[in-house]
């Protein structure tokens, strides 16, 4: 059996055609129907929205659940979804929405401004929820943390179709705020009738509903009928796939056992750019989040500011780029490319080891020296760890190479005595910079047990700015704002700023109108398939 | 008992054995000689290791096994993972075999109660899943501090192997306990310790073979299964089973990658094997084929 | 022949026992909490506190072990650190694919290796012996991703005969799915049971009772299948009921490479992500597993050969 598979194997290795199996039937409407199959490497945790907190929860939740605002297809300015309109009043503080009439959830009963106000308060309510944090702006919200009242006094529904939401500053990032799934709507009756089954039984308000979960190896959702958007829902069901890994999700895709694949290791990823064929089925995105080498400001000698700048001047950054095949752009700070806020002139630190070398010799370094760097147990994490081990070995500083679980590690730099130099990649949740730099570098951010802001950074300058930005309506001179703390940090150099990464999808040429979600890409609720008339795709 | 000239003489005649052993000779040879033997399995070299787009190079003139995803050499790395991976096995098979050994000869002689719980306490450890308490052990010790280091990874293989050896040296030992020479032994009054190591210790040495050459081609598997679920040594050890973790993704695209690991292990396991087995039937020739 | 029994099962309780408190005590030393797993990034202390007391995080070791003894004995295994999913919810539904994936590669491996240790044995010294003995050499020197890797892209990607990943939906479906996987087990099952077949054969072949059987005229394959083969009866038992305290403990890699989800690749994933309740769940499961294995073996032992009934 043995040489058997060997020989097969030898047999095999001359490659066949890989190119796609299929081709669009050419309809020009959308058709309704099929089903639309992906995997994730992952478990799905929970399908509570005010509890679920992971990437891969999120993509079985995005189908399901709706929200006041949305993002619009391919931008970051939030769009009406539940909300028929909205208005900003009193200097910002206060928000009025009007939602739809005739919406209800996938059961029928009504969606009513109530039901929002109840979300709300369960996420600051419920001890294992992580959001209750993103509403600490609103008026009212002190009682109901201290646990004196359920009730927060600044969301009120004024009506069945009319929630007033009164905030005790001006926040221009609030709107942000509710669009993330767990402001979705939520029955009282419902969550209490459930109790601790919550988590597998969802209410949906959105374009699909739940139709069978398998916990760890596939979720299936079904069409929601009652949803009131007809350019969203054309798939009969979505089935995605847990557990699955990067590679054999790629294999699977190519066998077309998937209609899309995401997250593609380094040779499928240089295979399928490099196919003229697969061009125009490639989806690539700037998410919203960026990579680099966490730095602790309190150890030394990271707490000499040339040290930490020699260190952004010793990593070579296109080599960097290049291990990850160019799927990357090179970064300044923690800001991606689209945000507000992001300062486009601000050209990030040139590679230059010989400046490295005479900061750190100005520092009282000329010999270098020694420190650890931390990483999780990623092969491409390691490989860019080993780059940057020998760039900065080329200026001095050795490096020792440490690894540590990624649950571990989280916790462990919380702390001010743990890992002071170690990978470290940064998702936003909303694409608004008090999610990056207020909960990276506000000194307000720094506590001694579970620290957010892990490089434990306190700068009185950064922080007034940050401040004044935070409650400025005006965008342009919040914008201006934000451009000056970008150039603060930049000097002051507390990570050494690595890339941002672009994220590379690939779907079946007979899936159409399919995006990648600005913030939280796998979206296929407007996607439909270009199949033949009896329900298979038409073969190339 | 055997004349060792008869025991050598039909460990030659079997041929098998032979080419395991020549096998064995030539990868010390190439782990020992590895530093002089190609370019630095170390230095990346992301200018002109790699493609244009940072895939590995395949085998060419300039690199006989081509690169890796770092552009690093990989004859280079395969003659370095050569003395890694087989000072890892060693050092763990060594460790593997003080505590086997010592419980062994200790159970097999001195039997009865001592020899109970001795082996209720193998039975005990051996009743643990065996990968999950390696990737536990592994994670363990990660966590413990000594993530850079290739202890994790050598206590680990250590603590998994001992009981094989205990197993076998014991029952060896006990009959050789009930031997004529061991019973005129003690009733001359010597002491257990010198019973031991004078006339058990050099008698149990066939089986000793046997049985570290099984444990070293043993641990050879296991870090190389450990590496693969990402629980081995820490970067940048280029060690085999490293080699396969870092390169099973280029699979399709750079088999060498995975090949000249993969083959590197199976043959060294082999070899190991088939001295093992010419060993066993030349230390007793009642079970010889 | 009851007392044996009696007194290996009460062995058997004080192994599992002893496993499920040494990892009990191995994972103590793990900083792991549910707290920031959970909570995410942006929680504050006291959220974090307040989880951690309700997995009794905040006491001793001592506190912390009672605390687990005391749920353990009403049946409550805690609930998974990542998803709060009660352990034992999770383990039922992983049990089944492990114990398919496990006997199915048992079959495979009697199915397989008997006849090839047969084979081996009754041609010794030919061709087919040294064939199947290069066969079983390789088949123990191969890692297990390797064989399951090269399967999975020669049968299942480039051939299709099989599916990729996943454990299909029942019946032949299941079947289908289950191949690849059990192959890629069986390869050293094949290997040992080939071995211990053949060496069994081998030794009993020169008896005296064959020779009798043979002159006798019993035709060949009535000696080797009806005496021959009883005496590896023996030690195949025994190596089966390691299999089965091994797999059923389950198949990390394999499970893995092919996305079956049973309890190998759950306690993988458990271990990676440090998720304790998970952990000790798994192998609590996988020591009953070995103890029952055990036990199974040894009361085969006890009926097959009843000199060793009642020491």
């Amino acid at each position: 059996m043995r040489a058997l598979a060997f020989a097969l194997a030898l047999v095999a290795c001359n490659a066949p055609d890989r190119g796609p199996r299929w081709k669009p039937a050419g309809a020009t409407t959308p058709r309704a129907g099929g089903t639309l199959r992906f995997a994730v490497p992952d478990s799905i945790r929970t399908l509570d929205p005010t509890i679920a907190y992971d990437e891969v929860s999120f993509f079985a939740m995005q189908s399901m659940f709706a929200t006041l605002v949305g993002y619009g297809r391919d931008s970051l300015v939030l769009t009406p979804e539940l909300a028929e309109r909205w208005e900003v009043a009193d200097g910002g503080t206060t928000y009025r929405f009007w939602l739809r009439p005739g919406i209800t959830y996938s059961t029928g009963e009504p969606i009513v401004a109530a039901d929002f106000k109840f979300a709300l308060e369960r996420a600051l309510t419920t001890p294992d929820s992580p959001f209750g944090p993103f509403l600490s702006d609103v008026a009212g919200v002190e009682a109901v943390l201290a646990g004196t009242t359920r009730d927060c006094a600044g969301i009120v529904a004024v009506s069945d179709r009319e929630l007033v939401i009164r905030l005790a500053r001006p926040a221009p990032a609030f709107l942000y705020v509710l669009a993330l799934k767990f402001a979705t709507p939520q029955r009282a009756d419902h969550v209490t009738a459930a109790g601790a089954q919550i988590r597998i039984r969802p209410l949906a308000s959105g374009p699909y509903e739940l139709a069978s979960w398998d916990e760890g190896v596939r979720i299936v959702l079904r069409k929601n009928p009652r949803y009131w958007d007809p350019a969203r829902g054309h798939l009969a069901t979505i089935e995605m796939l847990e557990n699955v890994p990067r590679d054999t999700q790629f294999l699977m895709f190519e066998r077309g056992e998937l209609d899309a694949a995401a997250r593609l290791l380094s040779p499928d990823y240089l295979w399928i750019t490099s196919q003229p064929a697969w061009q125009p089925y490639i989806h690539q995105r700037a998410p919203m989040m960026a990579q680099g080498s966490r730095i602790n400001v309190r150890v030394k000698p990271f707490d000499d500011r040339r040290v930490r700048q020699a260190l952004n001047y010793a990593v070579h950054k296109d080599h960097q780029l290049k291990l990850l095949n160019g799927s990357a752009v090179a970064s300044h700070g923690l800001l991606a490319p689209g945000m507000v806020g992001r300062d486009t002139e601000l050209a990030p630190y040139p590679y230059d080891p010989a400046k490295a070398r005479a900061l750190l010799a100005e520092a009282g370094y000329p010999d270098g020296f020694r420190a650890e760097y931390t990483i999780i147990p990623d092969p491409e994490v390691e490989m860019l760890a080993m780059s940057i081990q020998s760039d900065l070995a080329a200026v001095g500083v050795h490096l020792e190479i440490a690894t540590m679980s990624f649950a571990t590690y989280g916790i462990a730099i919380g702390k001010p005595a743990g890992p002071a130099l170690g990978y470290y990649a940064w998702v936003g949740d909303l694409p608004d910079p008090t999610n990056f730099l207020d909960a990276k570098f506000h000194s307000r951010m720094i506590s001694d047990e579970n620290s957010s802001n892990d490089s434990f950074y306190a700068n009185p300058e950064l922080d007034a700015l940050l401040d004044a930005a935070r409650t400025d309506v005006d965008p342009v001179s919040r914008a201006a704002t934000y451009r000056r703390a970008e150039r603060v940090l930049y000097d002051d150099a507390p990570w050494i700023w690595g890339f941002h990464r672009l994220s590379t999808e690939v779907t079946q040429p007979y899936v159409r109108d399919y995006e990648p979600h600005p913030i939280w890409l796998r979206d296929f609720t407007y996607a439909w398939l270009d199949v033949g008339d009896d329900g298979n795709p038409v073969p190339r | 008992m055997l004349a060792p000239v008869s025991r050598a003489r039909r460990f030659v005649a079997n041929r098998a054995a032979v080419a395991g052993a020549i096998l064995v000779v030539v990868l010390v040879a190439i782990a020992v000689l590895a530093p002089w033997l190609g370019k630095d399995p170390l230095s990346h070299d992301i200018e002109h290791g790699l493609t244009q787009l940072g895939a590995p190079l395949a085998p060419s003139e300039d690199a006989l096994l081509g690169t890796d995803h770092l552009g690093r050499d990989v004859w280079a790395r395969l003659a370095a993972g050569a003395s890694t991976s087989l000072a890892i096995a060693a050092l763990a098979t060594a460790l593997a075999l003080a505590l086997g050994l010592t419980i062994g000869l200790v159970a097999g002689y001195a039997g009865g109660w001592i020899d109970d719980v001795l082996m209720r306490t193998v039975d005990l450890v051996l009743s643990f899943p065996v990968l999950l308490l390696a990737i536990l052990l592994a994670a363990l010790l990660r966590e413990a501090g000594l993530a850079s280091s290739m202890a994790p990874v050598v206590l680990t293989l250590a603590v998994v192997s001992w009981t094989t050896m205990a197993r076998v040296i014991r029952g060896k030992a006990m009959t050789l306990a009930r031997s004529e020479y061991v019973t005129a032994a003690r009733a001359l009054g010597a002491s257990p310790v010198r019973i031991i190591v004078r006339h058990i210790l050099p008698n149990v040495i066939g089986v000793l073979i046997v049985v570290i050459a099984l444990g070293f081609a043993q641990n050879l598997l296991a870090e190389a299964a450990l590496s693969y679920l990402g629980l081995g040594p820490p970067p940048p050890a280029p060690t085999w089973g490293r080699m396969l973790y870092e390169g099973r993704v280029f699979y399709r695209t750079a088999p060498h990658l995975v090949l000249a690991p993969g083959l590197a292990i199976l043959l060294a396991v082999v070899a190991f094997h088939l001295v093992a087995g010419g060993v066993r039937d030349a230390f007793d020739p009642k079970e010889r084929r | 022949m009851i007392g044996s029994a009696v007194r290996r099962l009460g062995w058997s309780l004080l192994v599992i026992w002893f496993v499920v408190s040494a990892t009990f005590a191995m994972t103590m030393a793990i900083p792991a909490d549910p707290g920031k797993t959970l909570l995410g990034p942006h929680a504050s202390t006291e959220a974090i506190e307040r989880v951690r007391a309700q997995y009794c995080l905040d006491r001793g070791f001592v506190g912390r072990y009672g605390c687990w003894i005391e749920r353990v004995a009403h049946g409550d295994l805690g609930e998974s650190y990542r998803t709060r999913r009660p352990v034992t919810a999770i383990l039922a539904d992983r049990i089944g694919p492990t114990v398919q994936l496990g006997l199915a590669a048992i079959f495979l491996q009697l199915v397989l290796g008997v006849p090839l240790g047969i084979l081996a044995a009754v041609r010794r010294g030919r061709w087919p012996d040294h064939a199947a003995n290069a066969v079983s050499l390789i088949g123990q020197s191969a890692p297990t991703f390797v064989v399951g890797t090269l399967l999975l892209y020669v049968f299942a990607y480039r051939f299709g005969w099989f599916p990729i990943s996943g454990h299909g939906t029942g019946g032949w479906d299941r079947v289908h799915h289950l191949v690849l996987p059990a192959m890629t087990l069986a390869t050293v099952g094949v290997a040992y049971y080939a071995q211990i077949v053949r060496s069994e054969l081998v030794d009993v072949l020169g008896e005296d009772y064959i020779r009798t059987a043979r002159a006798k005229g019993l035709s060949e394959r009535a000696v080797v299948l009806r005496h021959a083969l009883r005496s590896a009866l023996g030690p195949l038992v025994t190596l089966i009921g390691l299999d089965l305290g091994v797999l059923l403990g389950g198949a990390v890699v394999t499970e893995f490479i092919f996305a079956w989800p049973g309890l190998g690749r759950e306690v993988l994933l458990a271990i990676l992500e440090v998720d304790l309740p998970l952990i000790l769940g798994v192998v609590l499961v996988s020591a009953i597993a070995i103890a029952l294995a055990n036990l199974l073996v040894d009361l085969a032992h006890l009926w097959l050969d009843p000199r060793l009934r009642d020491r």
